[in-house]
């Protein structure tokens, strides 16, 4: 895993190969180990939209328990 | 930077107070036993994804995650990938957990009782609540460690904070059971979740990440992002954790109590459909926390204990007002746990091993009181057990093969009950022996380097046991002998 993921090393391409403009672009914009970087992050980010929205679908499923406990309680 | 100022104790009194407030309320709405032990099965998703999310998330977790990360770097977190699988398929699937929620019962052992007979249930209530409260009785000494490294304040207060809080947990989970349980999760994962991201954010912005992954590259080698090559970790723990994970998610009794308090079983699955990524970052998310130490903590602040590091980062860290925050949400990470765990227990001590014993039923009233009363027991043992006592040697060792003694022969026997018309009563004993016999031949030699493969026997004689048991005994015979 370590090998796939770790972008090319800018020394084996450099001196009389040609242009590799190409691989220097995606060295430049991919960060380090990108499937630990996205999952790292998507992690982080899917918390934050699970406090948004568990937050808000569970107060609601709380006054409806609350009021169905309520009518048995009564009943 | 460290400074624990009153704005802090502001945002955690703040927090204590409706956490209790909360809690109390729901007082009122216990009439029967099925209120305390299962909130009278009204729970919804969103409130069951709270619940289960901030159940599974203690300080303990976070302590040994980000110790994971600090040791093993991204591939600490693979036990928590594996488990977010586990949780997903089995919630799309709805095995087990379908048959098990429909099926009425309260607890594991009353599911086993209808298929294997009641020693069968007696037998797995003991072992389920001698694996989880030997699990339990760490928490708070280690939840204790983190908040007081954080906040500064002195290691000799850490039993007094800790049981100070034990009590504040004791009054509304005695009180109000799993109804206060679940609507104090709720607030606890809120608090927690905006906890976590704030952190994480922070870490980030003081670590980069080129930084973090070359500062472990050198320090941990391609094992860090590889654990199929990490020294420590290999194929075999993989497959272990593998199975570890799917036996937690299809018998945690914490876990599972989620099952069974839902309105249904579809609602059941939506709760493990919709929480199964939410374990990816539970373990993930403190052990970037743990990896950002190695890399950035100087090495004159490194601590010995690698357990400690992730809280001295994080002191280095924290800036006024943030503290308060960041131990608020650990505060709720810890009662959120602890107050599920002490029902769970107690909800098997009842249901399966006491209620069992007596011939003539509880009644409603006579069943709270019983259940409360073992909630404040459980309670006293985690004060003696737990935080008086120092336990000797590495905690999560012992903590995961504990562990295992249970999971491996009753996720055997949960799956024989469901899906398996020849499983018997003998190969559900040989099973539960099984299950426990590598375990604790492992404890008692001390074979460290062999945790993998005794976890692996643990479950390969688990479902032996199962298999030949069952077909060595005439189930006809038996049936016959049950009815008799």
């Amino acid at each position: 895993m370590q090998g796939s993921n770790c972008p090319p090393n800018p020394e084996e391409f450099s001196g009389g190969r040609g242009s590799f403009d190409g691989i220097r672009l995606h060295e430049n914009t991919m960060p380090k180990q990108p499937f630990w970087f996205f999952l790292t992050w998507i992690s982080i980010l899917w918390y934050a939209y699970l406090v948004f929205h568990v937050g808000w679908k569970g107060f609601h499923d709380i006054r409806r328990m609350i009021r169905d406990l309520e009518s048995d309680r009564k009943g | 930077m460290n400074s624990f100022g009153w704005i802090d104790w502001g945002i955690i009194g703040v927090y204590l107070v409706g956490t209790m407030v909360a809690g109390l309320a729901m007082r009122r709405y216990v009439g029967k036993v099925e209120h305390f032990i299962v909130a009278g099965r009204e729970m919804d998703v969103h409130l069951g994804i709270a619940s289960l999310a901030a159940t599974e998330f203690g300080i303990i977790t976070a302590m040994y995650t980000a110790e994971l990360g600090f040791k093993n770097g991204f591939a600490g977190a693979i036990p928590g990938i594996l488990e977010a699988v586990a949780m997903a398929v089995v919630g799309l699937t709805g095995f087990v957990i379908n048959p098990l929620r429909n099926s009425g019962a309260l607890t594991i052992p009353e599911l086993l009782d209808r298929k294997f007979g009641m020693q069968v249930r007696w037998l797995s209530g003991l072992v389920i609540v001698l694996g989880g409260l030997l699990n339990m009785g760490v928490f708070l000494r280690i939840g204790g460690e983190f908040l007081m490294i954080v906040s500064g304040i002195p290691l000799k207060y850490l039993e007094i904070t800790m049981t100070v809080l034990l009590l504040v947990v004791l009054v509304y989970t005695t009180l109000g059971g799993m109804l206060s349980v679940l609507v104090t999760d709720y607030l606890q994962f809120i608090i927690l979740g905006i906890g976590l991201v704030v952190v994480s954010v922070l870490v980030a912005a003081h670590v980069s990440w080129a930084s973090l992954v070359d500062g472990v590259q050198s320090r941990l080698g391609d094992g860090a992002f590889n654990p199929m090559v990490s020294p420590e970790m290999g194929v075999s723990y993989v497959v272990w954790q593998a199975l570890n994970q799917l036996a937690v998610v299809l018998t945690w009794q914490t876990v599972i109590q989620r099952v069974l308090a839902s309105r249904d079983a579809h609602v059941a699955r939506q709760v493990y459909i919709k929480t199964s990524f939410f374990f990816v970052g539970r373990f993930l998310i403190p052990a970037f926390w743990g990896m950002a130490a190695l890399v950035a903590l100087e090495a004159s602040k490194m601590p010995t204990n690698s357990l400690h590091a992730m809280p001295t980062f994080l002191k280095t860290l924290l800036p006024t007002g943030l503290i308060g925050l960041v131990i608020a949400s650990m505060l709720a990470a810890e009662m959120s746990t602890d107050s599920s765990y002490l029902l769970t227990w107690s909800s098997i001590l009842y249901n399966d091993i006491i209620a069992p014993l007596r011939k003539k039923p509880f009644s409603e009233r006579q069943g709270l009181y019983v259940n409360r009363v073992i909630i404040l027991a459980i309670g006293v043992f985690l004060l003696f057990y737990g935080l008086w006592y120092q336990l000797p040697g590495r905690v999560w060792d012992y903590l995961s093969i504990t562990g295992n003694i249970y999971l491996s022969s009753i996720s055997v026997l949960v799956v024989a009950c469901c899906y398996w018309k020849r499983a018997t009563r003998i190969g559900a004993v040989a099973a539960i022996v099984g299950g426990a016999l590598a375990p604790i031949l492992f404890l008692i030699a001390g074979w460290s380097q062999y945790v993998a493969i005794a976890g692996l026997a643990s479950f390969g004689l688990a479902a032996g046991g199962m298999i030949f048991g069952s077909l060595l005994t005439p189930a006809k015979k038996l049936e016959q002998k049950l009815a008799g």
